[in-house]
């Protein structure tokens, strides 16, 4: 196919007929800039907060971690934590008309990346290891904190850096989806 | 690789398919650094510095010296300056196929990350963190320089979020609007 009969004939399918391709493009987009910005949270710690925290002393690093676990937990962070998954859930729904499209393909994959690999492991991994962080005194004995640290640190930049390569990944995905046209069966999804 | 050549961008037949698929690439590279980059602006905007005031002064000051100190990694650096790198081919190239369909997405996208993710971080944000760099952290002065620091910090913080977060959106639908 020459490229500009297919030029033509996916920008024919981009125009938005209906209203319920409108929907689409808005949630695939939500869906694109959630997961986006929570990769880029999840790479914050990898690049920035994990590696600065490590030179603290361990009542300095259980102290400073314990309040930057407690102020995640705010409306802007969940509705970009939260967010992403919805969008993503309500994008998949719509495009199941759609089953054969290298879009939909796309946003399923994307799907199992960031809903497994960024939330579901964040909610099973990082949290109650941040549970269990909150329980300690940060004025407690020096081999209490020291002994804390040993077992929160390491593990959770390890899931920390797991859990940011999933959801770039997830958004790499995304990008792709919305390249596709929506409704067609595409070749470039091989 | 069909998809590189559908997501070619078009420069009204006057570029070859070759040069569409690697600007297609570099603009996806680009809407991929910039969303980002923006996550790692909205951490501190969200919650990272709200937490470090909630800290005594004093450590606040250690910890925020520290991060300074650690952030400049080749891998934070190969994203911030790689981005920058590629909306720094973009922003010519859109005034180069000006009228296409995604030039104006292009232009604005690149644009918009140059100035608020890199200028602000330039202009604004190394400077303060170089000053912060100079205070003892148990000094008389950490609390005060700490208040002075922590608010602008974060105010203009919010600007290089919300530059990024809409750099990203402008060079996906360049993407969108190129196929």
């Amino acid at each position: 196919m020459s490229s500009t009969s297919t030029v033509a004939a996916s920008r024919k399918s981009l125009r938005p007929g209906t209203f319920l391709s409108g929907v689409r493009a808005l949630l695939l987009g939500g869906a694109t800039l959630t997961t986006g910005l929570v990769a880029g949270v999840f790479y914050a710690y990898s690049v920035s907060v994990d590696p600065g925290l490590a030179a603290q002393s361990d009542a300095s690093y259980i102290a400073t971690m314990q309040e930057i676990n407690e102020r995640i937990q705010n409306p802007l962070f969940f509705a970009s934590f939260f967010g992403a998954g919805m969008f993503l859930l309500a994008a998949l729904a719509l495009h199941l008309p759609r089953l054969r499209s290298g879009r939909f393909l796309l946003i399923s994959l994307a799907c199992l990346l960031y809903i497994g690999g960024g939330f579901l492991l964040t909610a099973f991994i990082n949290v109650p290891m941040n549970d269990q962080l909150a329980t300690v005194d940060p004025e407690a004995p020096a081999r209490v904190l020291s002994q804390a640290r040993a077992a929160y640190e390491g593990p959770w930049n390890f899931w920390n850096g797991v859990r940011t390569v999933f959801s770039t990944l997830a958004f790499l995905a995304l990008i792709g989806a919305s390249l596709l046209a929506p409704g067609r069966r595409q070749r470039a999804a091989s | 690789m069909g998809i590189w050549r559908r997501a070619g961008l078009q420069a009204d037949g006057k570029c070859s398919r070759l040069m569409d698929g690697f600007l297609a690439m570099v603009t996806l590279v680009a809407a991929l650094g910039c969303g980002v980059v923006a996550g790692v602006f909205f951490a501190f905007s969200a919650f990272v510095m709200k937490a470090f005031d909630r800290l005594p002064a004093s450590r606040a000051v250690a910890v925020m010296q520290e991060i300074n100190t650690a952030a400049p990694t080749p891998a934070f650096m190969v994203v911030l300056f790689g981005t920058a790198l590629a909306c720094g081919v973009l922003v010519p190239w859109s005034l180069f196929v000006w009228g296409g369909p995604s030039a104006v997405y292009l232009l604005v996208g690149g644009g918009l990350y140059l100035i608020f993710a890199i200028g602000l971080t330039v202009v604004y944000h190394v400077p303060r963190n170089e000053a912060l760099a100079r205070v003892e952290a148990n000094g008389t002065e950490a609390e005060s320089r700490w208040s002075g620091y922590v608010a602008g910090w974060t105010v203009w913080n919010h600007l290089r979020f919300a530059g990024a977060l809409a750099a990203s959106a402008s060079l996906v639908m360049a993407l969108v609007f190129s196929t």
